[in-house]
C-alpha cells in the first residue's frame, strides 16, 4: 500500500530568514513502530572538533554511536535531562562499538570536555515521524498515514517552553500538507570556538 | 609739610639710604621669590600631580590583572567537569562544597562565588548575602553580562562593608545554564601590594548616606595608613563633584597628604559609594622645595646684610665727615669762628669742608671788624653798615635828636690831671650812651662833654620821641645822683632829618644833617638861658604826649626866622608835685599877660612867682625883659616871640 500523503514544512525567523536545524515532530495517539534504522541507530561524528551532524533525531528506544574521526582524543558528555551520560575520553576508531541508548524522549544536549565549543542536539522523539529543516528551512515527510496529528517544532533557540511550539494538524489521503511556521528565536549563548583553535593544535 | 612728607622725611641721611635701599632690594627679592617659589610649588605639585595619576593607574592595573586572574580560574571554572557534574547534580550543598573547593586552590585569587540560574535566582552565595533573588548592582552586574557578547561583566561591589571586584561569566553545560559569579576583596593584603609597587599610601573608603539625612558617613575601609592619619582622611575628604576630580590636601598628624580619588563603586545618586583614595605625602615631595626655599631666604638675607653694610659704610663716610662739619658750623652759629674742620678727602665733602673752614675764617673777620665798629659808631649804626651796601648820601627822615650837654664840668675839670678829667668825662659819657641805647637811642657822636644822639635813625620805631624823653629824664637823674656837682642840659627837637653815610668815598660817618639838629643844638644852649635841665620843641612834646611839659617861650633862634614854642619836660604826667602843679599853673598866667603885654600884672606875677619858687633866674628872664619892653616897645604884631640875635 502506497499513499502519497505529505507534509512540507517551510520555517521562517522573525526577520523572515529560513531556520535550518529544526526538528519537525507528528505526533498521534498511537505510536507507531518505525521501520527505518536510521531513527533507531544515529551516528554523531566528532570531525575536525565539531560534532556532525549538529541535530539528530532518533526515536524513543534508539542508541547513538559517538565515532572519532579526528586524530586527537574526545570526551562527550551530557548534563540533560533526558540522558546523563559521558564517555571516556577516546581517540579515533576507538570507539566505534561503543552506543548510547535513549530511552527517555526530549532534547540530549551533549558536549565535550575538551571542546567546549563542540555542541550538539540529540533529539528522542515519541514517534518516527520526524524531520529536520535544511539550508532553506524546509522539512518534509511522505507517506504519511492519513489522521489527525499534533504537529511539534523544536529548535534549540526557539523562544518558548522547551523551546519548541505545536500545533494540531489533520492529513488528508492524497494531498500534501504545506505549513508556514514563522518563529521567534532567542540569542544563543554558547561557547564559540575561537579562530586561533585550528592553527595552535598539537601535530 | 604734607603727610606723605611728614613721613618720609628722616633726620638722618643714613636712614634715608637705608630706606631707599630696601625700597629698592625688597621688592626685587620678594618679586623673584614669589616668581620662583610660584613655579617650584607648582612643579612639586605637577610632580605629585603625576605620582598619584600613576599610583591610582597601577590601582586600577593591579585590580585589572588580579581581575583577569579572577577571570581565568571562574572561566575555567565553568569548563571543569567535576563541577559541571556537581552542577548537574541539582544539589547546592554539594555545588557550595565544590566552590569552597575552587576559591581553597585559587591562592586567593577567588574570595567569593555566587551561583545563579538564567533567571537571576541565586543557587549558591559564599558570602551568605541572603539573597534569593538577585537586587541592586548585582542585577545590574548580570544585565550588563546579559547584554555583552561574551555574557562577561566586571564590576566592585560592596559585599558586606567590603569591596569585592566581581566578575560574572556563563556556565555552559555545554550550553549556557546558568552565571558563576567571582570576586575577590579589594583588601589589606591588596592595598599593601598596591603600595609596595607605587610607593604611595591606598586607602579604600566607603562613603554611606545616612538614612533620612543629608550626611554622609565616610569609612576607611582599609588602609596601608596609620589608623590616626585614617581618621584624618575620613574627615577630610571631600567627594562633592568638583572635588572628586581635583588633588585634595588631607592634614594627618604625621603629615600633609595630597590625595587622588577614583570611584571604584556607584554614582553619584547611589547611597553607598567606594573610593580608592591614593595619597602621597605632601612634605616629602616638597622637600626640594623647601630646601630651595630655604636656601633662597639665606642668599636673600646674606644679600640684604651685604648691601646694609654697604650701606652703613658709606652713610658712615659721609655723615662722619658731615657731622663733624655740622658740630662745626654750629659753633659758628654760635659765634665761635676760631674752629675748623679737619676733613682728608678729596670730594665733595673735602670741597664743603675747605669753604666752611674759609667761611669760618670769613666770619671771623667780618666779626672783628663789626666789634671795631660797634666800639667807633653805635651798634645800630655798625649794623647798618654792615648790612647795607655802603654809598654816599642819605634819605630824608623824621627823626628825634637828643643833644646834651654837661653843665659844671668845666668847674668840675679845674685842677684834676688831664687823665683824671679824661677819665671822669668817660664815666659820664658811658653813662649816658648807655641810657641813651637802652632807650633804642643812637650815640651819632660825642663832642668834648657833649653827646648828640639820634632817635628813629637809622632804625624806625613807635615810641622814638617818647624814648628821647625817658633817656632825658634817666639822663637827668643819672647825672644828679652821681652827686659830683655835675648836671645834665638837653635839648630835643623832632622833624625831618637827612640820614646816611657823609664824608668822602674813602671815610664816610653815618649821620644826620639839618634844621632839626640845628635847632636841638640851639635849644640846648638855651637852657642856661632859662636855667632849666632841657628844652624840648613843640614837635617833640606833640610826638610824646604822655609826659609832663610846661611851655616855656616862644623863641627865634638864631638863623632861623620863624619863631618855635618851647617847652620843658618836667616829668612823667601825673607823678607832679601839687607844688610844682601850681607854679607851672602860676607860670602860664604871667606868660599870658606877658603875651598880652599887661607888664604890671605880668610883672607882679613873675615877681610872686620869684618869691614862692626856686628857679629865680627864669622868672628873672621875663622880669628883664618886661624892663626892656616898657623902655622899647614891641613891635605892634608882637605875639610874645622873642629874637636871640647870635648864637
Amino acid at each position: 500500500m502506497v499513499s502519497a500523503q505529505e507534509i512540507v514544512l517551510r520555517l521562517l525567523d522573525a526577520d523572515g530568514a529560513p531556520v535550518p536545524g529544526a526538528v519537525m515532530e507528528l505526533l498521534s495517539g498511537s505510536s507507531v513502530a518505525s521501520t527505518s534504522t536510521g531513527l533507531r541507530e544515529a551516528r554523531i561524528d566528532q570531525l575536525d572538533k565539531e560534532f556532525v551532524p549538529t541535530v539528530t533525531t532518533i526515536v524513543v528506544g534508539g542508541s547513538a554511536s559517538f565515532p572519532n574521526s579526528d586524530d586527537i582524543l574526545h570526551h562527550v558528555y551530557s548534563f540533560s535531562g533526558a540522558k546523563t551520560f559521558d564517555t571516556p575520553l577516546y581517540g579515533s576508531d576507538a570507539n566505534s562499538q561503543y552506543r548510547e541508548m535513549f530511552e527517555v524522549p526530549g532534547v540530549v544536549e551533549i558536549g565535550c570536555n575538551i571542546h567546549d565549543w563542540m555542541l550538539a542536539y540529540i533529539y528522542v522523539g515519541e514517534s518516527d515521524l520526524m524531520a529536520i529543516s535544511d539550508d532553506v528551512g524546509v522539512a518534509g515527510l511522505t507517506n504519511i498515514p492519513p489522521g489527525q496529528y499534533r504537529l511539534r517544532v523544536w529548535h534549540s533557540r526557539l523562544d518558548a517552553p522547551q523551546n519548541s511550539v505545536e500545533q494540531d494538524i489533520v492529513i488528508e489521503a492524497g494531498r500534501t500538507e504545506e505549513v508556514e511556521l514563522t518563529v521567534e528565536l532567542a540569542r544563543d549563548r554558547r561557547v564559540r570556538r575561537a579562530p586561533s583553535a585550528n592553527r595552535k593544535r598539537y601535530r | 609739610m604734607s603727610l606723605a612728607g611728614s613721613l618720609f622725611s628722616f633726620r638722618s641721611f643714613r636712614s634715608r639710604l637705608i630706606v631707599f635701599l630696601l625700597a629698592l632690594l625688597v621688592p626685587v627679592l620678594g618679586g623673584i621669590f614669589y616668581y620662583v617659589n610660584t613655579n617650584n610649588t607648582e612643579y612639586t605639585e605637577e610632580t605629585i600631580n603625576s605620582y598619584l595619576e600613576f599610583g591610582a593607574d597601577v590601582f586600577d592595573y593591579t585590580r585589572e590583572q588580579q581581575a583577569l586572574t579572577l577571570q581565568v580560574i571562574t572561566n575555567s571554572l565553568t569548563s571543569d567537569f567535576g563541577f559541571r557534574t556537581a552542577f548537574a547534580a541539582n544539589d547546592p550543598a554539594t555545588l557550595f562544597d565544590a566552590a569552597l573547593n575552587v576559591m581553597d586552590r585559587s591562592f586567593n585569587s577567588v574570595d567569593m562565588l555566587l551561583i545563579l540560574d538564567l533567571d537571576g535566582q541565586v543557587i549558591i552565595d559564599t558570602e551568605t548575602q541572603g539573597m534569593e533573588m538577585l537586587e541592586g548592582p548585582w542585577l545590574q552586574l548580570l544585565n550588563t553580562a546579559d547584554a555583552d557578547e561574551e555574557g562577561r561583566a566586571e564590576m566592585i561591589i560592596a559585599i558586606n562593608g567590603l569591596p569585592f571586584q566581581v566578575i560574572a561569566l556563563p556556565l555552559y553545560l555545554p550550553r549556557q545554564v546558568a552565571w558563576i559569579v567571582g570576586g575577590f576583596v579589594l583588601d589589606q593584603e591588596f592595598v599593601d601590594r598596591v603600595k609596595k609597587t607605587i610607593l604611595s599610601e591606598v586607602s579604600i573608603v566607603k562613603s554611606e548616606q545616612v538614612l533620612g539625612s543629608e550626611n554622609l558617613d565616610l569609612e576607611v575601609i582599609v588602609s596601608t595608613l596609620t589608623s590616626d592619619d585614617q581618621s584624618a582622611l575620613a574627615q577630610q575628604i571631600q567627594f562633592d563633584g568638583a572635588q572628586l576630580a581635583s588633588l585634595q590636601r588631607i592634614s594627618a598628624a604625621s603629615q600633609d597628604y595630597t590625595s587622588l580619588l577614583r570611584r571604584l563603586y556607584g554614582n553619584e545618586e547611589e547611597p553607598i559609594q567606594v573610593f580608592a583614595v591614593i595619597q602621597r605625602s605632601y612634605d616629602e615631595n616638597s622637600e626640594n622645595v623647601v630646601q630651595f626655599r630655604s636656601l633662597l631666604i639665606q642668599f636673600y638675607l646674606l644679600v640684604l646684610v651685604v648691601s646694609l653694610l654697604a650701606v652703613l659704610f658709606l652713610a658712615r663716610s659721609i655723615t662722619t665727615p658731615l657731622s663733624k662739619l655740622v658740630g662745626v658750623v654750629k659753633q659758628i652759629e654760635e659765634g665761635d669762628y676760631d674752629r675748623s674742620v679737619a676733613v682728608e678727602s678729596n670730594d665733595e665733602i673735602g670741597e664743603l669742608a675747605d669753604s666752611v673752614n674759609s667761611m669760618a675764617r670769613g666770619l671771623a673777620e667780618k666779626e672783628r671788624v663789626r666789634d671795631l665798629l660797634g666800639k667807633v659808631v653805635s651798634h645800630q649804626i655798625a649794623e647798618q653798615l654792615l648790612n647795607n651796601p655802603i654809598e654816599l648820601g642819605g634819605e630824608e627822615r623824621v627823626a628825634t635828636i637828643l643833644f646834651s650837654d654837661i653843665r659844671g664840668f668845666t668847674t668840675f675839670c679845674e685842677g684834676l690831671p688831664p687823665k683824671e678829667v679824661l677819665k671822669a668825662l668817660n664815666i659820664v659819657l658811658s653813662t649816658i650812651s648807655d641810657i641813651v641805647e637802652a632807650h633804642q637811642g643812637v650815640v651819632d657822636k660825642y663832642n668834648g662833654d657833649a653827646v648828640m644822639a639820634l632817635f628813629g635813625v637809622p632804625i624806625k620805631g613807635t615810641t622814638d620821641t617818647a624814648n628821647a624823653m625817658s633817656a632825658l629824664l634817666d639822663i637827668t637823674a643819672a647825672l644828679e645822683k652821681m652827686d659830683s656837682g655835675l648836671s645834665a642840659c638837653v635839648g630835643i627837637t623832632t622833624g625831618i632829618v637827612v640820614a646816611g653815610n657823609l664824608g668822602s668815598s674813602n671815610r664816610m660817618n653815618y649821620s644826620v644833617i639839618g634844621d632839626t639838629v640845628n635847632l636841638s643844638a640851639r635849644l640846648e644852649s638855651l637852657t642856661r638861658l632859662y636855667n632849666v635841665s632841657n628844652i624840648v620843641s613843640e614837635a617833640s612834646r606833640d610826638d610824646a604826649p604822655n609826659f609832663a611839659y610846661r611851655e616855656l617861650d616862644i623863641v627865634c633862634v638864631a638863623g632861623k626866622s620863624q619863631a618855635v614854642r618851647i617847652f620843658e619836660l618836667l616829668g612823667i604826667e601825673g607823678e607832679l608835685s601839687s607844688s610844682k602843679k601850681s607854679e607851672v599853673a602860676d607860670f602860664s598866667e604871667a606868660l599870658k599877660e606877658y603875651r598880652y603885654q599887661n607888664w604890671d600884672a605880668a610883672q607882679e606875677q613873675f615877681s610872686c612867682l620869684q618869691v614862692k619858687c626856686d628857679n629865680t633866674q627864669l622868672y628873672q628872664v621875663f622880669l628883664d625883659r618886661i624892663e626892656k619892653f616898657r623902655i622899647d616897645p614891641s613891635e605892634p604884631n608882637w605875639l610874645g616871640e622873642y629874637v636871640f640875635g647870635s648864637k
